[in-house]
């Protein structure tokens, strides 16, 4: 049988009631200029505005505790929403680490005053963090991380470089993963820590570094001599390597691996309805729901406790190559008239998209790194 | 799948590995080839997943046995209130078929023409192997058997139920020329080491692990909107159908590449499996066919395409 499970589980009422609810709040707010759609919506479009009205309605950590600012609705509740905000393309960037993977990191693993004081101001949009794994020296070989927590009396010193950290510009925290430890041999998932780290001490320095298309999203975030708590050690020290496997399991299986660029496809199909062979749409349309089925699969695994890191890493290939594979067909469509001939706008988002895609197969694990694990899941490595 | 059921008949398949004569005969003692029956005509009252999880088993084992279609042509009858007789049935879908898929040995032909059903009584002359090695009978100059009964249908199910069924006999057989696949790489030793331990190997078996997996959550999602009493969910089965073509072409070509030439004889067990994937994906509307049904029904209504699929209301 299969190495890999997907349990099916048919839409609630009221799952369907509220994803009437957030289409009415996302086209109320459209509507008076609270936003404007962009791609790639949940890196690109920072708004701190519109994370504190997210915050106000409950849809931040809404499976969280009731004690901690959530709601403890169910995980596919959060997938609902989640949805909708990428197909809307509204600007949750500034939370949406927070919200995916920080919070449930620090509900996990975190002491009672972190989960009292951070999980709150996350889930009222007015905290954001950011995630800490790559360095110049470790991408897709993360273990390598040279990043460094000294035991101290009073706690720990931490000194080390990150880089491409998503909104580490306008983060509050960073969860940091670091040596404690050497290495046992040849084992070197071993002596790794992950610390929760607060962005305004004294020894960090943050600079932006700007992308392919001249935006700045992601960050370089220096570590100098930063004097850490006990407290500030998340989870367990010498866990690290397991915990981040675990946060990148929410990081990979969301539906922002295959929806960032559904927009593009929408706005194609309103401006140029004839132009579209109905085959083309079917298979878009074949391949987005798949990836739906599969990712609430996840969140009803995730949800009951379980561990589907590797269904986790083949959403997210499946995911990114769907995303290619959309603007490949919806480029392919517009490629066959003049340009001239067609509307400024969709050939506008269309440049736009091109110039996102090239990261979506790079963060959060490259493809090769995901075909990697999948791999082992089947044995064969 | 009813995990008793299903080891009885993943028993029976394995006992029988060799002899599908067998192995049909024991899977009709044992009531398994009548699990789409009604219970007014004599059935188990079993859900529609059992028979989709029980194709699924045979087709990978690739049984040449009509397993699946007597499965669709007693689902077929029931649906028209006719009583499915014993032994082995084939279908013929109007429109949709050259060859009638065990002709040759069938005891009856469900012939569906839109709603319309007559019951053949068979066999029917002749036959030939297609690409996918069972026996096909040439519907054009076959189907001269004598009528046994004739009925009418509520809906429209015989295209949607056949093209699910040949879904979940893909997802069998994709996932047997997976693990099929995986043991000879790991046996097969070239440059002083297995096969498996070259990334480049390791990556292909990753995406065909990755397409099974996408075609078995496609399917699964479509069988659980089977229902004995309504239309099928055209949308879930298109895409279910779509996603195992898809995949069997992916899966098919990486496992004949890692095979090298022993998977491209006739004596090595792969072919048996790619041959009848082959076959089947193309079988009751292909890919483009079934894409551009959904494409179609998008287009139609001109509205944006998110709403239509990710419902809302209450």
């Amino acid at each position: 049988m299969s190495q890999f499970s997907f349990p099916i589980a048919p839409e609630t009422p009221e799952e369907r009631s509220l994803r009437s609810r957030i289409r009415a709040f996302l086209e109320a707010e459209r509507a008076a200029g609270g936003y404007q759609s962009v791609a790639d919506c949940w890196v690109s479009g920072v708004s701190p505005a519109f994370s504190r009205k997210l915050g106000a309605m409950g849809w931040i950590g809404m499976t969280w505790p009731e004690r901690y600012g959530g709601q403890a609705l169910p995980a596919l509740h959060r997938l609902v929403v989640t949805e909708e905000l990428l197909v809307a393309g509204a600007p949750v960037a500034a939370h949406w680490i927070a919200d995916r993977q920080t919070g449930a990191q620090i509900l996990k693993f975190g002491t009672e005053r972190q989960k009292q004081s951070i999980l709150p101001r996350i889930a009222a949009g007015r905290c954001y963090t950011c995630v800490g794994m790559s360095e110049p020296q470790a991408g897709s070989d993360l273990a390598a991380v040279t990043t460094k927590a000294t035991k101290t009396s009073s706690g720990w010193s931490l000194s080390g470089r990150k880089i491409w950290s998503t909104v580490a510009h306008i983060s509050n925290y960073m969860i940091v993963l670091a040596r404690t430890s050497p290495a046992e041999g040849k084992n070197r998932h071993a002596g790794l820590s992950q610390f929760l780290v607060n962005l305004t001490l004294s020894g960090i320095g943050i600079s932006g570094i700007r992308d392919i298309a001249g935006h700045t999203h992601f960050n370089e975030v220096v570590f100098d001599d930063v004097k850490l708590t006990r407290d500030d050690l998340l989870g367990e020290e010498g866990n690290g390597w397991a915990q981040c496997m675990g946060e990148l399991a929410l990081e990979r299986s969301g539906p922002e691996r295959f929806l960032t660029t559904f927009l593009l496809l929408e706005q194609a199909l309103a401006e140029l309805p004839a132009a579209f062979p109905p085959a083309i749409v079917g298979e878009l349309i074949a391949r987005v729901t798949t990836l739906r089925i599969m990712s609430r699969g996840i969140a009803l695994r995730l949800q009951a406790g379980e561990h589907p890191d590797t269904e986790a890493a083949l959403v997210k290939q499946l995911g990114n190559a769907f995303e290619k594979h959309l603007f490949g067909a919806v480029r392919g469509v517009i490629a066959a008239y003049p340009e001239a001939e067609m509307p400024a706008g969709l050939l506008r988002l269309r440049d736009e998209v091109q110039l996102r895609l090239p990261a979506s197969t790079l963060r959060g694990g490259t493809t090769e790194i995901l075909r990697g694990v999948i791999a082992r899941q089947l044995g064969v490595r | 799948m009813d995990a008793t059921l299903e080891r009885t008949a993943a028993r029976i398949l394995a006992d029988h590995r060799d002899a599908p004569d067998a192995a049909w005969t024991v899977l009709d003692e044992n009531g398994l080839t009548r699990l789409w029956v009604g219970e007014a005509h004599g059935g188990f009252g079993m859900s529609p997943a059992e028979g989709f999880g029980l194709v699924r088993l045979a087709g990978a084992c690739a049984l040449p046995a009509p397993i699946a279609e007597t499965l669709i042509g007693t689902w077929l009858l029931t649906e028209a209130g006719l009583e499915p007789p014993p032994g082995r049935t084939s279908i013929f879908i109007e429109g949709w078929q050259r060859g009638v898929p065990f002709g040759d040995s069938a005891d009856h032909v469900v012939h569906v023409r839109d709603r319309s059903l007559s019951l053949l009584r068979g066999p029917l002359a002749g036959s030939r192997a297609a690409v996918g090695l069972d026996p096909l009978s040439d519907a054009a100059c076959g189907l001269t058997g004598s009528v046994a009964a004739t009925g009418e249908m509520r809906h429209c199910i015989a295209l949607p139920l056949a093209a699910l069924t040949r879904a979940a006999q893909m997802c069998g057989a994709l996932e047997a020329v997976l693990a099929l696949t995986i043991s000879f790489a790991e046996q097969r030793i070239q440059f002083g080491r297995a096969l498996t331990k070259f990334q480049a190997i390791q990556h292909m078996l990753s995406e065909m692990g990755a397409e099974v997996a996408a075609a078995s959550a496609a399917l699964d999602a479509a069988v659980a909107t089977a229902d004995y009493n309504a239309p099928f969910d055209r949308q879930a089965v298109a895409i279910a159908k779509f996603r195992a073509g898809l995949a069997a072409g992916i899966v098919g070509e990486h496992a004949h590449q890692i095979h090298g030439a022993i998977g491209y004889t006739e004596e090595y067990p792969l072919a048996r499996l790619t041959r009848r994937l082959w076959q089947w994906r193309d079988d009751f509307g292909g890919e483009s066919y079934w894409a551009g049904e959904l494409g179609s029904a998008a287009l139609r209504e001109r509205t944006p395409l998110w709403p239509r699929l990710a419902g809302a209301g209450g």
